[in-house]
């Protein structure tokens, strides 16, 4: 093991000794950055005419958020908030869904979100056995929800998967190499016939791409959180998600810190995958620039296909299924489950154990390849 | 210490590059003879296990050649290679150390070593591709001895190296010999000539003679032949037989020659070198 240590130093040394790797990830790193605060840089106008800064609109509408912490958004409170903004946008989305000539007021709130979900379920085409099991789930959220400030969650899921797309490109760019370096810098003479070449070093390059992609998410993760934590706050860690406009659509009873762990645990492993996938065709294509572009199209393609393959529900599924897919906040949770005999998974329960199966494969298939590898 | 080819045979398309070749090494340095695409190459790399024989086997002491354990014992330095352009001269040798899974305190003096030992302690700090090419050969050659390897196969290592660079990596690789197996190749046959206690020559991916520099030369013993002739007849000599050596004189053309009978009226016979033995299996 000590062996695999020093040789995971060295494939490091390799990587951050590299300008692309530095170059792309510092990107990363300033677009990180910036998706956490340019929500509070500038300023709000409406009707052309400046209101105040967008700092100060944030931290007026999350003192008030603040100061409604530990009550619920029952008939009493739905009037205070009806025109803040959390909440006439989750009437809009109901709106949208049901008509908007529904007047939606404290009193109907639930009865018409249930309308919504069951709308909604119906434009998915769900089958009966998921909009049971749905309603279900419905049923163990606690209602009225407990209301405070979500800002903080929200902000997160919306930059989450920007995040977590650029860091997929970055770790492309970083891995790209990783195999395919050593052909291209004719190394792999070297290194082949050495003790460890054939066996420790491939599992050090192995772990090296699982360590890279853990700490780089969790780094992201943790400067994001920092920053929102700082100008929106995170003390609705305990709120149901179903406050926030991420988590209006789902059945999840959680709440939107067990949803932040749920969505940063499949970021983690979709980009874990990313990286085994790169050094898969890092292994089986020699030039590094040919596995960037292919990794680049793998990475994209998720984006827009998801919007033409909505109505097509295997096709869904399998886009849905994607690593760059996996990041998005509400991939994870979508309505769509998949069935085994008389119990249903949730994507964030079966996906990323077909991650674990699936790295294990390209894993193995790398492992042969390099092994096995003739020099002519 | 043995190490044996088994009828190995190794086909590239329509071309045979090795063919059933069949040998036993034991200790000491030998030289590997061959014109380009005799199968020299491809040889030295399925001895050091990075191209599969289509048939036939490698075996060190019963240890197949694609075993951790062979590859624990050998040092292997390419006719091409390359480096990692950022590594400094002591990262490179430290990096392959650990792949050779030598202890990092061991891998330190050692590498300390081999610097001093081809010359490059100075450079130690520097970056590798700021390397000349002899520099780069040499700190192949530093690499190829790390581990103390018990089979050294040397793929043209002399490529590069200016001749006092050259001199004092034969007087090394003889001091190497004594306790192991070393297989160098090169197109510098005074190289061999030197070092190689046995000569193998290839030809057309077989060795076609194995023995000392002595019992090889034999095959031309009283074949080569010195004379001095007018230009008609030494542009017919030379469309004639493998001329090894040609110069002009007043008195006319001096030629080198190799051939069964005697070329002309006033050559006399030479002693044979192992130059003249390549270039009589060779120029054919």
């Amino acid at each position: 093991m000590r062996e695999i240590g020093i040789l995971i130093g060295y494939e490091y040394k390799k990587i951050l000794q590299r300008r692309s790797s530095w170059i792309s990830l510092g990107v990363v790193l300033i677009l990180v950055i910036f998706g956490g605060i340019a929500g509070v840089i500038g300023d709000y106008y409406m009707d052309g005419k400046r209101i105040g800064s967008n700092y100060d609109l944030v931290r007026q509408e999350r003192k008030e958020l603040e100061s409604l912490t530990g009550r619920r958004l029952d008939e009493k409170l739905f009037p205070e908030v009806q025109e803040e903004l959390n909440v006439s946008v989750l009437c809009m989305m109901i709106q949208r869904e049901i008509g908007s000539r529904v007047k939606i007021d404290g009193e109907n709130f639930y009865k018409c979100r249930e309308k919504m979900l069951a709308s909604n379920y119906q434009r998915e085409k769900l089958s009966a056995g998921e909009i049971e099991f749905h309603k279900k789930e419905e049923k163990k959220i606690e209602t009225p929800y407990l209301y405070g400030n979500m800002m903080g969650f929200e902000r997160y899921f919306s930059i989450q998967s920007v995040n977590g797309i650029c860091l997929s490109f970055a770790l492309a760019i970083c891995f790209a190499p990783m195999f395919a370096g050593e052909y291209a810098s004719r190394m792999d003479a070297f290194v082949l016939t050495t003790r460890f070449g054939k066996n420790k070093l491939i599992a050090a390059k192995f772990l090296t791409g699982l360590s890279f992609a853990v700490f780089s998410e969790l780094l992201v993760l943790g400067i994001s959180l920092l920053e929102i934590g700082i100008f929106y706050g995170l003390s609705g860690w305990n709120l149901p998600i179903q406050v926030s406009t991420t988590g209006f659509y789902f059945s999840l009873p959680i709440n939107l810190l067990e949803m932040l762990g749920i969505t940063a645990g499949c970021s983690i492993m979709a980009l874990c995958m990313t990286v085994f996938f790169v050094m898969f065709c890092s292994v089986k294509i020699k030039s590094s620039f040919g596995v960037i572009i292919l990794n680049f199209i793998f990475i994209f393609l998720p984006e827009p296909l998801l919007l033409m393959v909505a109505e097509k529900r295997w096709l869904f599924m399998l886009v849905n299924s994607m690593p760059a897919s996996m990041m998005e906040a509400r991939a994870p949770m979508a309505d769509q489950l998949f069935t085994m005999g008389n119990r249903h998974f949730y994507f964030y329960q079966l996906i990323p154990v077909v991650y674990l199966f699936l790295m294990a494969g390209l894993a193995w298939r790398t492992y042969r390849s390099f092994h096995d590898r003739v020099i002519v | 210490m043995e190490l044996v080819f088994d009828r190995v045979t190794k086909q590239y398309k329509n071309k045979i590059a090795v063919d059933r070749v069949s040998l036993t090494l034991t200790k000491g340095v030998y030289g590997l003879l061959g014109a380009n695409g005799a199968g020299k190459t491809t040889l030295m790399r399925m001895m050091c296990g990075i191209l599969k024989p289509d048939s036939g086997e490698i075996f060190y002491d019963g240890i197949k050649v694609e075993e951790e354990r062979y590859r624990d014992i050998l040092g292997y330095l390419p006719q091409e290679f390359g480096y990692y352009p950022e590594f400094t001269a002591w990262d490179f040798l430290m990096y392959l150390a650990s792949l050779k899974g030598i202890p990092r305190r061991r891998a330190k003096e050692r590498v300390l070593e081999l610097l001093e030992l081809t010359g490059l302690s100075s450079s130690a700090k520097k970056k590798v591709k700021t390397f000349s090419g002899g520099m780069k050969q040499r700190l192949g050659i530093a690499q190829a001895l790390l581990n103390h390897p018990k089979v050294l196969v040397l793929d043209e290592p002399t490529a590069g190296l200016d001749p006092k660079e050259r001199v004092r990596f034969r007087n090394l690789i003889s001091e190497l010999g004594t306790d192991r197996i070393v297989l160098l190749s090169t197109h510098i046959v005074s190289d061999i000539e030197y070092i190689a206690d046995k000569i193998l020559i290839m030809r057309e991916g077989a060795v076609i003679h194995k023995g000392s520099r002595e019992e090889i030369i034999q095959v031309i013993d009283q074949k080569v032949w010195e004379c001095r002739v007018d230009s008609r007849q030494a542009e017919d000599l030379m469309e004639r037989y493998p001329v090894l050596n040609i110069r002009q004189e007043e008195q006319g053309t001096f030629l080198r020659i190799v051939c069964e009978e005697k070329p002309a009226e006033n050559a006399v016979n030479a002693e044979a070198s192992l130059e003249d033995l390549y270039l009589y299996y060779f120029s054919k």
